[in-house]
């Protein structure tokens, strides 16, 4: 037995990503554990999984994957560990749902530490306990105009839901605003919206003809009906990546997809799919710490990290993030302002998204529109 | 030498770490029946308490959350249509599987051979590679489409994915195995002179089929039937791929309220209830399977 070794650091590279992929699994055990409790069975042999990563001094980000990851990695983890050189940045690209970061608090086992979302979501999972509050001494929320920022969450950037068309079938009179995209006559072909009601309400409403400084609080039922008038010819997707294949295909002529994969589709085509600001549902992206995790002060030294505007330019240029830092947007060069969601003359052409009137009706007006889609 | 200290070491760490090395009163298979038994409760049957649990538990202790999702709008909606989505399947899978099975109980040696490999393959065949080819195939750009178009049979493309048709072939498709060999195996039981003794007796050729030959497949079409039902009602790839977003089915909708609305009080009231209606089917017509590949009785 003596002569028989074998490799530790392999095993805990195993172990880490066997707990890594069965997060997702784990979830309730904390409330599991509380009911067997009640039920009087001892919980003792139940911890199977070690509950402890190995590194404290490990950074995990999660992220959406895709093109995310390179970017993020080259541009903030390699900033990062150049500036703390002791702690380890790991990435987690299985994406971060409100479900599994739910799943990781409740679980008492937080493996990420900072995640890749949105105001409306720091605001909505803030106020369900399962956030940590900014850390002021180390973010500047005053980097940031005050709008872009709540208790638990600063914004780290801008981008939007554009209409993207068929450059080619539609030739020099493309669609401009949501009502040509509610236009099935005159501009032909299938539509493509995502399956989560997030800036969909607002592209109906506008359609119908809602004054754009009159959408809030928006009239749900308004919005529905709208969406139900061209739900026979509109696909509705879950991720962009198929809403991107959609148009790629020719599948679909009109879709609502994101400024940054909107841009990545126009580019692989070569224009022939393009898009355009005006009329956008502007969104604000914000990186949310979850409760309780393990290394919360890097957490936030990450989010203040991120607000640097010279890394905010170098993310529009790799992944179409829009500056949120006014201090970036000087910075930004001339040629990349058009694709900048973020940039003076493209929030002018927009509609910023309430984020707070989404907190407030999400998981109500989510299901709604589900059952819109089902019927 | 180094073959039998190779056995030693071998011998000695499965002894030290996974206890398979027979213990006083245990053999090698008991240990290995206890180690899957053990398996199956921490990552089966312990999970799926904990969802039943939570079904009773979130958001206040009580049975309020199924009293609410009978009265849920939404809910009838996904169960209304999951419902009718699984019943088209499974109507047309039997009446497809039973009449392949049929052509092959008819068929020669070689061709029966054949024929069981093409309904054999596709099982081997990932659920999302087929999703995708059907897409490649139905999309208004696909080869179907195109081909009907050169051809001057359609001026414009239709719609075959993306929609209830599309969820619904794509189904059928992945069921069709499940409901031919039940079905086919019932068959190739019956004794192949019956119908023609029937004949003989002044049956026409419908009547031998439906008086002598369909009530003795029967059961393979209940074991088909019952497969294929259970199957169905927890589908979850193919209507959220083929579906177009508008054919939104019990387990889509319950993954839906898991990760993105939170609400799991509907997602594990719904799993609950989901499993329960297998369950009930399950310790229903299970017998029927046993029938089914039971040996015929002399």
């Amino acid at each position: 037995m003596s002569d028989f070794t074998y490799d530790t650091g392999y095993m805990q590279h195993l172990e880490q990503s066997v707990r890594r992929e069965t997060q997702g699994k784990t979830v309730h055990r904390r409330r599991f554990l509380q009911v067997l409790s009640a039920l009087g069975v001892s919980i003792g042999s139940l911890s199977f999984l070690p509950s402890a990563r190995a590194q404290q001094s490990e950074l995990v980000v999660a992220n959406w994957g895709g093109d995310a990851l390179p970017a993020q990695r080259d541009i903030l983890a390699a900033e990062f560990v150049k500036r703390y050189p002791q702690i380890h940045v790991a990435f987690d690209t299985t994406g971060p749902t409100p479900g599994k970061i739910k799943a990781l608090v409740e679980s008492d086992n937080v493996s990420w530490d900072v995640a890749d979302r949105n105001l409306l979501s720091a605001l909505e999972l803030g106020r369900q306990g399962l956030l940590e509050k900014v850390d002021e001494s180390i973010v500047d929320i005053n980097a940031v105009p005050s709008q872009f920022r709540t208790e638990w969450g600063v914004g780290s950037y801008f981008f939007s839901f554009v209409i993207t068309y068929d450059a080619v079938r539609f030739g020099s009179t493309p669609p401009r605003t949501w009502k040509d995209f509610w236009d099935l006559q005159t501009f032909k072909g299938k539509r493509a919206l995502r399956n989560n009601v997030e800036g969909v309400l607002e592209s109906a409403l506008l359609a119908d003809g809602v004054a754009p400084d009159k959408l809030y609080p928006l009239n749900v039922n308004r919005g529905l009906d709208k969406v139900r008038q061209i739900k026979a010819e509109t696909i509705f997707y879950s991720n962009t990546s198929e809403a991107q294949q959609l148009l790629r295909s020719g599948e679909v002529s009109i879709g609502s997809l994101w400024s940054t994969r909107a841009q990545g589709v126009k580019e692989d085509t070569k224009g022939r799919i393009d898009y355009h600001f005006n009329e956008g549902i502007l969104l604000i992206a914000a990186w949310n710490v979850l409760k309780g995790a393990k290394n919360v002060k890097d957490a936030w030294r990450w989010v203040a990290l991120s607000q640097d505007p010279y890394l905010q330019v170098a993310l529009l240029k790799k992944l179409g993030w829009g500056p949120i830092n006014p201090a970036a947007n000087k910075l930004v060069p001339a040629e990349l302002q058009a694709q900048n969601p973020g940039s003076p003359e493209n929030i002018a052409r927009q509609i910023v998204v309430d984020a707070e009137w989404y907190a407030r009706n999400y998981f109500e007006v989510q299901n709604r529109y589900l059952d819109v889609l089902a019927a | 030498m180094i073959l039998p200290s190779a056995i030693a070491l071998g011998r000695e760490f499965a002894g030290a770490r996974f206890q398979i090395a027979p213990v006083r009163g245990l053999s090698v298979q008991d240990g290995l029946v206890i180690g899957s038994v053990l398996v199956l409760i921490a990552c089966y049957l312990l999970p799926l308490g904990a969802v039943v649990a939570l079904s009773f538990l979130v958001p206040v202790p009580g049975i309020g959350n199924y009293w609410s999702i009978f009265q849920n709008a939404t809910v009838h909606a996904v169960v209304g249509k999951t419902l009718w989505i699984s019943s088209l399947t499974v109507g047309l899978t039997l009446l497809l599987g039973y009449i392949t099975a049929y052509a092959l109980v008819q068929a020669g040696p070689v061709a029966r051979k054949l024929m069981l490999a093409g309904v054999l393959l596709p099982l081997w065949i990932s659920v999302l590679v087929r999703n995708y080819a059907w897409i490649a195939l139905l999309s208004p750009g696909g080869i179907v489409n195109s081909i009907l178009i050169r051809w001057g049979w359609l001026d414009q493309p239709v719609s075959l994915v993306r929609n209830s048709f599309g969820v619904v072939l794509g189904m059928v498709h992945y069921m069709l195995p499940y409901a031919i060999l039940p079905i086919y195996a019932q068959m190739a039981r019956i004794d192949s002179t019956l119908p023609h003794l029937a004949r003989s007796l002044g049956a026409s050729p419908r009547q031998a089929f439906i008086r002598v030959f369909l009530p003795l497949s029967r059961p393979g079409l209940a074991a088909a039937a019952f497969l294929t039902s259970i199957m169905s009602l927890g589908f979850y790839l193919t209507p959220a791929m083929l579906g177009g977003g508008k054919t939104v089915m019990v387990a889509e909708f319950i993954s839906i309220q898991v990760t993105e609305t939170l609400r799991w009080d509907i997602a594990t009231t719904l799993s609950t209830l989901l499993l329960l209606v297998t369950g009930a089917l399950v310790w229903r017509f299970s017998h029927l399977l046993e029938l089914a590949t039971a040996k015929p009785k002399t």
